[in-house]
């Protein structure tokens, strides 16, 4: 009994695991093969001559293969440069700001009671429940007036309306379950602020570093508005530079390899904090 | 060292009574428990003294002085929280070393105080675990620490054995009081367990919704409770009740369904035609196989095996279950008519309307 669901467990993780792996096998792939290799029929399922020409592509760099194909430089080079220039620094941007204002708020709203919560604790979690698609056109005619098409603030503005609320919601969870220290705290006569910034904070650093995670790959990947309101500016940010891709003579690698590109910065994030994903359950062991 | 007084203190939460008109007086080097349910009050008045929680009104005096605005730690104070609450992130060395932070006592001062009360408490090598690698046990002894190094004038501790295993809770139990005579630090003791209350504490403030029942040695509430509510929360199996009347007459005698008896002066100023519920203790029923005149009948409803006594729980007639404690050998298969009896010296009275006692 126990090893038939053991075998169940292991099948199931192995689909799991396909499921998920499969695509972005097929994307390295394509990033590593040459157009007429993309272009076999049948596919190839290994690259046979697998050579980073396209990565170096996009960044505006010529390669010639070993069987001395010349690979150009990709006419979008520049824009994928700009792009993750651009990417870097709003989300490291985003992410310290939705910080600075979400540890904060959800310390708040997770431990302490005051009037009217109730109600802004809805008006957070209806900031989360809105698609970012319904505030993209009263955003947009906003930033016009204000001159804000097309820069950095601006989408780093946009992009806080997403994150905070979601982060607040995320982060009071964990918050509300960690020990009644405040009293603890009080009668060891600290205050609020030192119960707060001294006890609080490093006592949930893991849930707080996981939020500053989110935060981060949600302004990375944020693709609604950066396409409407930066796409072809010098504010271009890396995915609304990809689909710079779409419109030229189809380069499957160049679009593969820029993919890949915007995969690693999340991949290595969580790869360095897996363990305080992994110690999210600091509660107290006896409650 | 410290006498503390409550003056008519109240907190509401909402709807319900957090603490009504609570007066109360602890003294010196006392061991208080404060026993109820939950959602007695017992809590918010520890928080009120602590100073963790402002009363709506009333005065905390702390040895002559009146404490009622000053914030926790300027109450030389301490207190052990539910479940021995510790810092999760410090090891058992720094949660301590929280306790003087604030103290204003200097290095060497600190560094001879926490060890000195690790020797106490026999913590030495607990030092330097973190919280989540110690035992329940473990744990308790921290917390203990970590408010006894503050050496204060009075040392709360709110629930703090309630998540343990009953044997730990029995050994703990004891080091405690061993504790704070040793100390002879006034301590204000919560707990929801009347055993622990009745082994524990100098004194007993029992409460319920808000009110001081009655405080007293845990033989007063034991022997003596004051209202039917205390005569029912302390002691284990609980008392019995049964509804009784008064017959007035040249020498007042007592009824109860079939039972009669005669009160020897005792409720002599009740009039007659009263009626009453009496209290009697397991210990004191007698249950037998063949009744007489004045017993009462009733069907066995369980046996409870204890070792050196048994509790059977009876049904009566109105459905309402009674406990008495029989010899360890008594078999009674569920079911089974019995008929039982009390002498009427043992019985307490309380008023059926009031819930007060009639002596």
């Amino acid at each position: 009994m126990a090893a038939r669901s053991k075998l169940w467990g292991i099948m199931f993780v192995v689909v799991a695991l396909l499921w998920t792996l499969m695509p972005l096998y097929w994307i390295v792939r394509f990033a590593l093969e040459t157009q007429s290799e993309v272009s076999h029929f049948p596919p190839l399922f290994f690259p046979p001559n697998p050579q980073p020409g396209a990565f170096l592509n996009i960044l505006g760099f010529n390669y010639t293969t070993a069987s001395g194909i010349l690979l150009p430089a990709s006419g979008q080079a520049s824009q994928i440069l700009l792009g993750l220039r651009n990417s870097l620094i709003l989300a490291v941007l985003v992410t310290i700001a939705t910080m600075l204002v979400v540890v904060p708020l959800a310390y708040v709203f997770a431990r302490l009671d005051f009037a009217h919560k109730g109600k802004l604790l809805g008006a957070i979690l209806l900031a989360v429940s809105l698609p970012p698609v319904s505030t993209l056109i009263p955003f947009y005619s906003l930033y016009v007036q204000l001159n804000l098409v097309g820069t950095l603030a601006g989408l780093f503005i946009v992009t806080l309306t997403i994150t905070i609320p979601l982060v607040t919601w995320m982060l009071m969870g964990f918050l509300k379950n960690l020990p009644p220290v405040e009293s603890l705290g009080r009668i060891d006569g600290f205050s609020r602020t030192y119960i707060f910034m001294r006890i609080v904070v490093p006592m949930g650093k893991s849930g707080i570093v996981v939020a500053a995670m989110i935060a981060f790959l949600f302004s990375w990947n944020e693709y609604v508005y950066a396409q409407v309101l930066v796409t072809g500016s010098n504010a271009v940010t890396l995915p609304a530079a990809m689909t710079g891709f779409l419109f030229q003579v189809p380069q499957p690698a160049h679009l593969a390899a820029s993919l890949t590109l915007t995969l690693i910065p999340p991949f290595v994030l969580v790869f360095f904090l897996q363990r305080h994903i992994t110690e999210l359950n600091l509660v107290d062991p006896i409650r | 060292m410290a006498r503390i007084n409550l003056q008519g203190i109240s907190k509401k939460f909402g709807a319900s009574a957090g603490v009504e008109w609570l007066d109360m007086q602890i003294a010196d080097g006392e061991l208080l428990i404060l026993l109820g349910p939950s959602g007695c009050g017992k809590s918010t008045t520890l928080n009120i003294i602590a100073g963790l929680m402002a009363p709506a009104s009333g005065k905390v005096i702390i040895n002559d002085e009146d404490v009622t605005d000053l914030p926790p730690h300027q109450r030389n104070i301490a207190m052990v929280f539910q479940s021995a609450l510790l810092y999760p992130h410090l090891t058992g060395r720094q949660n301590i070393l929280m306790s003087l932070k604030r103290s204003g006592l200097g290095r060497e001062e600190i560094a001879r105080r926490v060890s000195e009360t690790a020797t106490i408490l026999d913590i030495g090598p607990l030092l330097d675990k973190l919280p989540s690698h110690l035992s329940g046990g473990e744990r308790q002894r921290v917390a203990t620490a970590k408010a006894i190094v503050r050496q204060p004038d009075v040392f709360l501790l709110d629930e703090p054995l309630a998540a343990l295993d009953a044997a730990l809770r029995l050994t703990l139990r004891s080091e405690l009081v061993n504790l704070q005579k040793r100390l002879r630090t006034t301590m204000v003791f919560v707990t929801h367990d009347q055993t622990e209350a009745m082994t524990m504490g100098d004194r007993i403030a029992v409460m319920r919704a808000g009110r001081l029942e009655q405080i007293g040695t845990p033989d007063d509430v034991y022997n003596r409770p004051d209202t039917l509510f205390v005569a029912g929360f302390v002691g284990s199996p609980p008392m019995n009740f049964f509804p009784g009347e008064i017959i007035g007459g040249e020498s007042p005698r007592l009824r109860c369904g079939a039972m009669e008896g005669e009160l020897k002066g005792r409720l002599a100023t009740v009039p007659g035609n009263t009626q009453v519920m009496i209290a009697v203790r397991p210990q004191h029923l007698r249950v037998r196989e063949e009744g007489g005149p004045g017993t009462l009948s009733a069907t066995v409803f369980a046996l409870e095996h204890l070792g050196k006594e048994s509790v059977i729980i009876l049904e009566m007639p109105d459905r309402t279950k009674v406990r008495a404690i029989v010899d360890p050998g008594v078999r009674a298969p569920v079911g089974t008519a019995l008929q039982l009896d009390f002498d009427m010296e043992d019985a307490l009275f309380f008023d059926p309307t009031t819930g007060h006692a009639i002596r």
